[in-house]
């Protein structure tokens, strides 16, 4: 919809500008396609011919598919994440009447006899279907040989990589540090991540969301949050909660 | 009926009703003013708190953070040109032009008195005929709800990304993942991979936040910028406040642009992005002066927030009386009103009638508490536009967790976040996830209105969907009809242009 009207989705809009705003030296294809919709959206909503003081950009056919067509990298991801979810939907049309867990009667279990199995099945099968022409589609662009001419969407994957491992390390390490010590582990290792270095920006920030969030939800919205497995840890938490709850009076 | 709306105000005679719709309102202003955030992304991860809560606290909390962050995105787009929520996106064309001209404050509170205005009306008319277009709905059966969800779910994937396909395939897996565990026809487990956990169905608190929350932490991440903004923002140039004769000028846009936003919000899927267009559109066409668009016209601002502020009120229409959430706010709502023991459907008006209007009519009066905090609050929020990302990222991490270890159930974190990184990668290749969740949401009214479509039918399906239930029929021709449409549009080639996939 967005490529066709010129309306966008609105979050991809956000990030794009705010990228935009951020590096000015990269990503001019994509800058091309989100200025370019944008101005595209502008001009249409100028239809009764007046001026602007911004410069309308026409962009050629060329220009267009350039900055609509993937780089290589996500053209790859895209047949390759088309592949399987068509195998894994294939496979779940197939197989759904073996991953019916209990009850149930075997002649029940055939296609076209209403079954626990029957509905899943047809929604496994379209999605496979659908599958299958986004991945041609996919091959298609990616054997069409277009792709934007510079890209930096590796680091760009890699910046979020490493962020997804700073957010796993933080899952596996809540129930056993404990939610107060695990977040400020993690506000830290994210909060340099995306580079704040100046220790008096750095620590409260750290100490504060943690501790802040905990006595929030656990003391005013009774939602309680996990204590660490570590005894000296979690009494060190309690102590900390108990001198905010006598403090604020709640 | 005029009992149920005695017992409505009885409801709606409590303070802390009107506290939480507050802090709802200032939350979803602060992340719609935030542009890399959004006010799906406030609404997933605190959802777990209005479960928290009694039906009568939150959902109106829901409903402030829901209007809150449709005018929060305003802010950051009038200021400096950066849509703070895609439904601001239109407010860009005259927003920063207004601002480079010393209007910014103009701007702002026009926005603000067009949004409240606009969104007020909606919500009032909602009120007045929800009520009745229930009724209607009672008259209709399974294979008639089962049609209708089947069309809404082909409109909301085919409009609500980059590809019609992609939204369909988010549809899919969406429904798809809501069939695992327990069936609700026959209670057989399904896909539980002899897994416990997912006996009961995957959880929707885990999947809302890692479908919405973790792929715009990582987004977020992905630039080394360090705010989510590159521009400076002193509030304090922003100009003289708006004058009455000025707003007089704007009345007319307000209410046309009213009355097309609750159009278009009685559509699933089509949404503010596009109500704020047309209305933009529409207050050009309509202007006198139309030469003054695009230099910087309070009318321009003016049209694009009275629509997309109208949308949010009837978007509860097709949500309340059919069960079906046209976006993935309404989405998030319909999992709270589940949560709160509220199913989504025409009889709901006659089992919990009075709490329903009582939460409609807090949205109405939601709208008075928004002018005075968003009055008082501009300021603060025009500068919190720059805060680092270092301690908003986070943050909202923190958050999110919080959020999902709020169900009690440590599995759940799993959940999250494998729904958040493959939700992350389906992004990336502009996948829309809206369509997911509502899939979702939908998975169990679409296998049970068919299971019993299907025992009626006795056999003959074509037959009893096509002849015998003309309803039924024109829906699912209808939702036929949209597709051909739409891969036709698709692959049409103009002369002289390439075709754009």
């Amino acid at each position: 919809m967005g490529t066709r009207t010129g309306i966008p989705d609105g979050n991809s809009i956000g990030n794009r500008r705010s990228q935009t705003a951020a590096e000015p030296r990269g990503g001019e294809a994509q800058r091309a396609l989100s200025d370019g919709t944008q101005d595209s959206e502008r001009d249409g909503a100028r239809a009764g011919g007046d001026g602007s003081d911004a410069p309308a950009v026409a962009l050629s056919a060329e220009a267009v598919e350039q900055a609509v067509a993937p780089s290589p990298l996500m053209a790859g991801l895209d047949v390759a994440v088309a592949a399987a979810i068509a195998l894994v939907a294939a496979t779940l049309t197939i197989a759904m009447p073996q991953l019916i867990a209990s009850g149930g009667i075997d002649t029940e279990r055939d296609f076209a006899t209403l079954s626990s199995a029957l509905i899943p099945r047809m929604a496994f099968g379209i999605l496979a279907l659908l599958s299958v022409v986004v991945l041609l589609q996919a091959v298609q662009a990616v054997r069409g040989g277009i792709s934007r001419p510079r890209s930096e969407e590796g680091g760009r994957l890699l910046r979020a990589g490493v962020a997804m491992l700073i957010a796993v390390a933080y899952a596996s390490s809540v129930t056993w540090l404990g939610y107060i010590l695990s977040t400020m582990l993690m506000t830290a290792a994210m909060a340099w991540y995306l580079g704040l270095r100046n220790p008096l920006a750095f620590v409260p920030g750290v100490i504060v969301i943690p501790v802040t969030i905990r006595f929030v939800f656990e003391r005013l919205l009774l939602i309680s949050l996990p204590r660490s497995s570590i005894e000296q840890i979690g009494v060190v938490e309690d102590a900390v909660l108990r001198f905010l709850s006598q403090l604020l009076f709640v | 009926m005029l009992a149920t709306l005695g017992q409505s105000i009885e409801l709606l005679l409590r303070w802390d009703i009107y506290l939480y719709i507050s802090a709802g309102l200032v939350v979803g202003m602060f992340v719609g003013a935030m542009p890399g955030l959004t006010t799906i992304l406030a609404m997933a991860v605190l959802l777990p708190i209005s479960f928290k809560l009694e039906p009568m606290l939150g959902i109106p909390f829901l409903i402030g953070i829901y209007k809150g962050g449709i005018y929060g995105g305003s802010i950051p787009a009038i200021l400096v040109g950066i849509p703070g929520t895609g439904a601001s996106i239109a407010t860009t064309i005259e927003g920063p032009k207004l601002t480079r001209q010393g209007k910014g404050r103009k701007a702002l509170e026009m926005a603000l008195y067009a949004s409240v205005i606009g969104d007020a009306a909606s919500d009032i008319l909602t009120l007045l005929l929800i009520g009745l277009i229930a009724k209607i709905i009672l008259l209709i059966g399974p294979p008639e709800v089962f049609a209708i969800i089947i069309f809404s779910l082909i409109l909301i994937a085919s409009v609500s990304g980059e590809s019609g396909i992609k939204g369909a395939i988010s549809a899919c897996i969406g429904v798809g993942l809501g069939f695992v565990g327990k069936e609700s026809v026959d209670g057989e487990a399904r896909m539980t991979f002899g897994l416990d956990a997912l006996v009961g169905g995957i959880p929707l608190i885990p999947l809302v936040i890692g479908i919405f929350a973790l792929p715009e932490v990582l987004e977020a991440v992905e630039s080394r910028a360090r705010s989510f903004i590159g521009e400076t923002v002193d509030p304090r140039k922003s100009g003289e406040p708006l004058r009455w004769h000025e707003f007089k000028k704007s009345i007319p846009t307000i209410i046309r642009s009213t009355w097309i936003g609750t159009g278009i919000g009685m559509v699933p899927g089509v949404g503010q992005v596009v109500a704020a267009f047309i209305g933009y559109s529409a207050a050009k066409r309509a202007s006198k002066h139309p030469e003054t668009f695009g230099k910087g016209e309070l009318d321009g601002i003016a049209g694009p927030e009275a629509a997309n502020n109208a949308v949010n009120g009837p978007t509860l229409v097709p949500l309340l009386t059919l069960g079906i959430p046209g976006d993935n706010i309404t989405a998030i709502l319909l999992g709270a009103f589940v949560a709160h023991g509220m199913r989504p459907g025409p009889q709901i008006f006659n089992e919990q009638g009075a709490l329903v209007y009582a939460i409609l009519i807090a949205a109405v009066l939601a709208n008075v508490l928004f002018v005075a905090l968003a009055y008082v609050l501009l300021k603060p929020f025009a500068k919190a536009i720059q805060l680092p990302k270092a301690y908003l990222v986070p943050a909202i991490l923190a958050l999110a967790f919080v959020g999902t270890l709020s169900t009690g159930s440590a599995s759940d974190l799993g959940i999250m976040m494998v729904a958040g990184m493959g939700a992350y990668v389906l992004k990336k290749l502009r996948y829309d996830l809206a369509p997911m969740i509502i899939g979702f949401i939908l998975a169990e009214p679409i296998e049970l209105r068919l299971s019993q479509s299907i025992l009626y039918a006795r056999g003959d399906l074509a037959n009893f969907f096509f002849v015998q239930r003309p309803i039924a029929s024109f829906f699912l021709l209808a939702g036929i009809a949209w597709v051909v449409a739409m891969i036709y549009y698709r692959y049409r080639r103009v002369p002289g242009q390439p075709v754009i996939r």
